[in-house]
């Protein structure tokens, strides 16, 4: 939700909101232009005239080596840093969590403003009790020298070192580019060679965080026939769940160690356990991934039970191959976010939907699932289903997809990139 | 592969958005707004369709492809499997995502560059071997990268980062997506969108004292809510545009993220003419002027919006 800065004081109270500000962060690809740069610095020149400097940490994500070169070039840089400014590397840095703050160290509740775009708790510093409030450059300038969210630059005072009291100004109206235009920086960007026959792509063959792609089994032209469960996922079961983020961002290159993080965040309706299921080989309780990877040494392949709009969140395609990548052969669901659904048949993972969401209640932990006459799958035609239970009984029923015929073709090859490499 | 875009690219774009929005125009019977007009231009063939927002998918041909140094590790790892010597389209990496902030700027790039160096090597090395640019460590953040050399008004892009669309601020319909699309796209097979929604809003007004583009965004997400935009691409009209700079308008369409969209667009005007020409852009504005009918709305969308207007914002309020 948004506020006018005059209303931002009274919900500090009401709200209970962190006062005193801890960071102030101003930059990042969204609000480091020039034009940024020189309101900021305008309010900052005001500050210095006056003798004062931030109340608190002020750091400057530059948005690209361009403009920092161009505001060190025309002074905005110097009159941040002369009212105790930090810059910080050309990159996403604190905009993406890629933030460390070591003086935290009890995840206590605490308030930063930044000109970012995305405040969800744990964004910035991995901290989830970290309040960050968002605005613009010059209010977070404004902000970092009054040092707490309920100063209003247009109404309160900031007291001048020689102990008068001054109200900030709006800033000046500023250029929107240089007028001596921007600085050229050098030895940045490497083109590609005209040539590339002998160029040849660095990969460590013992590397932990990158692993050489190999493609996926194609189909065997048989039906899945009595296989196992691995989760039925209960209610909410996003991407981040499927395959988190955090520390795993670093494993994005390396199929196999990532798989290891596979369903991690998934409730598992089984036994309400998160990232853990039944290991139908060993009777154990155990994490996801190690289940899979048993079943996989093993040759077994096994399927996912899913609840409304599983795999919504990002478009990341690691959520479906980390579960390829360790032997998953469907998805069934009541119902798939679209992109997810796509991602799922490009990876040659079979993408189903119970065609009566009530079928969901049907399927417990020992069933096995049998998927019949594969060989005739057909757009707008259902797949027949069997479950097996424990206790002999069986229940058959109809799953929908959204296949067309190329689609159909993903799934046989083992994949849309393995069409892709046939062609 | 020519990374940078050159006047020829942008020349060809332009000769088919004027062939396709006639098409168009006449497939549909009204006037277009801006975002009809990039997507029908860079549709893979117009068949009489008249395409339903938030329903029907389309087929398209983007002018570039930008990835980050996280998500561009898998499409080069994906791209490699599908044994083609070259990306058949400008394609960018940038490596901005790994750098961790602890100190300043220096000494976090040094220690970032050790602990990656094995990444940046190999996306540097699949780069020169598949006719990708590749943007080192500190050169900058991608969205930004972009704008200050590769997009440019009526283009599409695509990227593998969720804040792509910063590059709406240049009149670019630049959306984000996953890996899997990119590595298809850079194979030289058409891209598979699920045809956006129509959100207009309207600025009039203008930016003064405070007030800042962020204030404008931030008011927009207010209103629409985290989702308000899903499956919806943000169209900004009005004479109000014309008062925020070409950057400030990257700001806002770089935050449509935040409401859900697919992306945000500003109509071309000459705010844009003017950071072109101080990017050593010069050409690609000129361009851009002799083809402005194709880089805004119809002009009977401005004056009669109803159909596609969701919002009304006067630039004067402090935020």
């Amino acid at each position: 939700m948004a506020r006018p800065i005059s209303e931002l004081s009274d919900d500090v109270t009401s709200k209970d909101y962190t006062d005193p500000i801890s960071v102030a962060l101003i930059g990042s690809c969204t609000n480091s232009s020039y034009e940024d740069m020189s309101r900021a610095a305008s309010l900052a020149e005001q500050a210095k005239a006056k003798g004062i400097k931030a109340k608190i940490p002020l750091l400057i994500t530059p948005g690209s080596e361009q403009i920092r070169g161009t505001i060190e070039r025309d002074g905005q840089m110097d009159s941040l840093k002369d009212i105790g400014a930090t810059v910080l590397a050309n990159a996403c840095g604190p905009c993406i969590g890629q933030w460390n703050r070591p003086e935290l160290e009890n995840d206590e509740q605490n308030t930063i403003v930044t000109t970012f775009n995305r405040n969800f708790p744990g964004r910035n510093d991995g901290h989830r009790s970290t309040l960050n409030f968002i605005g613009s450059p010059e209010m977070i300038i404004a902000l970092a020298l009054g040092g707490k969210l309920s100063f209003n630059p247009l109404k309160d005072d900031l007291i001048a070192a020689d102990g008068t009291k001054f109200k900030l100004e709006p800033p000046k109206p500023a250029p929107e580019v240089p007028a001596e235009g921007f600085m050229k920086p050098e030895g940045i960007f490497i083109a590609p060679p005209d040539n590339s026959d002998n160029v040849e792509v660095v990969i460590d063959p013992n590397s932990k965080r990158l692993q050489r792609l190999e493609p996926f089994l194609k189909w065997d032209g048989k039906d899945f026939e009595e296989i196992p469960i691995m989760v039925k996922a209960k209610g909410k079961c996003t991407t981040d769940h499927i395959s988190p983020a955090g520390a795993w961002l670093s494993l994005r290159g390396h199929l196999n160690n990532l798989s290891d993080n596979m369903l991690l965040g998934a409730v598992n309706a089984f036994n309400d356990k998160v990232g853990e299921g039944k290991n139908i080989i060993s009777g154990n309780i155990e994490s996801f991934s190690k289940i899979a990877r048993q079943y996989k040494e093993n040759q077994m392949r096994w399927v996912i039970i899913g609840d409304n709009n599983y795999g919504e969140g990002s478009s990341r395609e690691h959520a479906a191959m980390t579960p390829r990548y360790l032997g998953c052969a469907a998805v069934i669901t009541k119902s798939l976010a679209r992109i997810h659904e796509t991602n799922l048949k490009k990876q040659g993972i079979l993408a189903l939907t119970f065609s009566n969401p009530n079928d969901y209640d049907k399927i417990l932990e020992d069933d096995r699932i049998s998927l019949l006459e594969l060989d005739n799958m057909q757009p707008d035609k259902q797949v027949k289903c069997i479950i097996s239970h424990a206790d002999g009984s069986k229940d058959e029923i109809l799953l929908n997809h959204s296949y067309n015929k190329a689609q159909i073709e993903w799934f046989k090859s083992g994949s849309a990139l393995n069409v892709l490499r046939n062609k | 592969m020519k990374i940078d875009t050159t006047p020829e690219l942008v020349s060809n774009v332009y000769l088919k958005l004027k062939e396709n929005i006639v098409k168009y125009r006449n497939v549909v019977g009204r006037p277009l707004t801006l975002t009809e007009k990039i997507l029908s231009g860079h549709l893979n063939k117009i068949d009489g369709t008249v395409f339903t927002g938030g329903k029907d998918y389309v087929f398209l041909k983007p002018d570039r492809v930008a990835l980050q140094d996280v998500t561009g590790q898998m499409v080069m790892l994906q791209f490699m499997q599908a044994a083609l010597k070259q990306t058949s389209l400008p394609t960018t990496v940038h490596c901005d995502h790994l750098i961790r902030a602890e100190v300043q700027g220096d000494i976090d790039m040094k220690v970032s560059l050790d602990e990656n160096s094995e990444v940046f090597k190999f996306l540097q090395s699949a780069c020169a071997k598949y006719g990708c640019g590749f943007w080192k460590p500190g050169a900058g953040i991608i969205h930004q990268v972009v704008l200050e050399n590769y997009a440019f008004p009526g283009g599409l892009m695509i990227g593998t980062d969720s804040h792509t669309p910063n590059a709406g601020g240049l009149g670019m319909i630049a959306i984000g997506v996953g890996g899997l699309d990119a590595t298809e796209t850079m194979a030289g097979l058409p891209w598979e969108l699920l045809y956006p929604k129509k959100i207009g809003v309207k600025l009039t007004g203008e930016l003064n004292g405070w007030t800042s583009p962020k204030d404008i965004i931030l008011k927009v997400a207010d209103k629409l809510t985290v989702s308000g935009g899903t499956n919806a691409i943000v169209e900004y009209f009005g004479s109000g545009t014309k008062s925020i700079s070409c950057t400030g308008k990257a700001t806002i369409t770089n935050m449509g993220a935040e409401i859900g969209a697919t992306c945000s667009v500003f109509p071309y005007d000459e705010r844009m003419e003017t950071y072109l020409k101080y990017t050593n852009r010069g050409d690609i504005a000129e361009l851009a002027n002799q083809n402005k009918e194709l880089l805004v709305a119809d002009p009977e969308i401005e004056t009669n919006p109803e159909f596609f207007l969701i919002e009304s914002l006067k630039l004067i309020s402090q935020h």
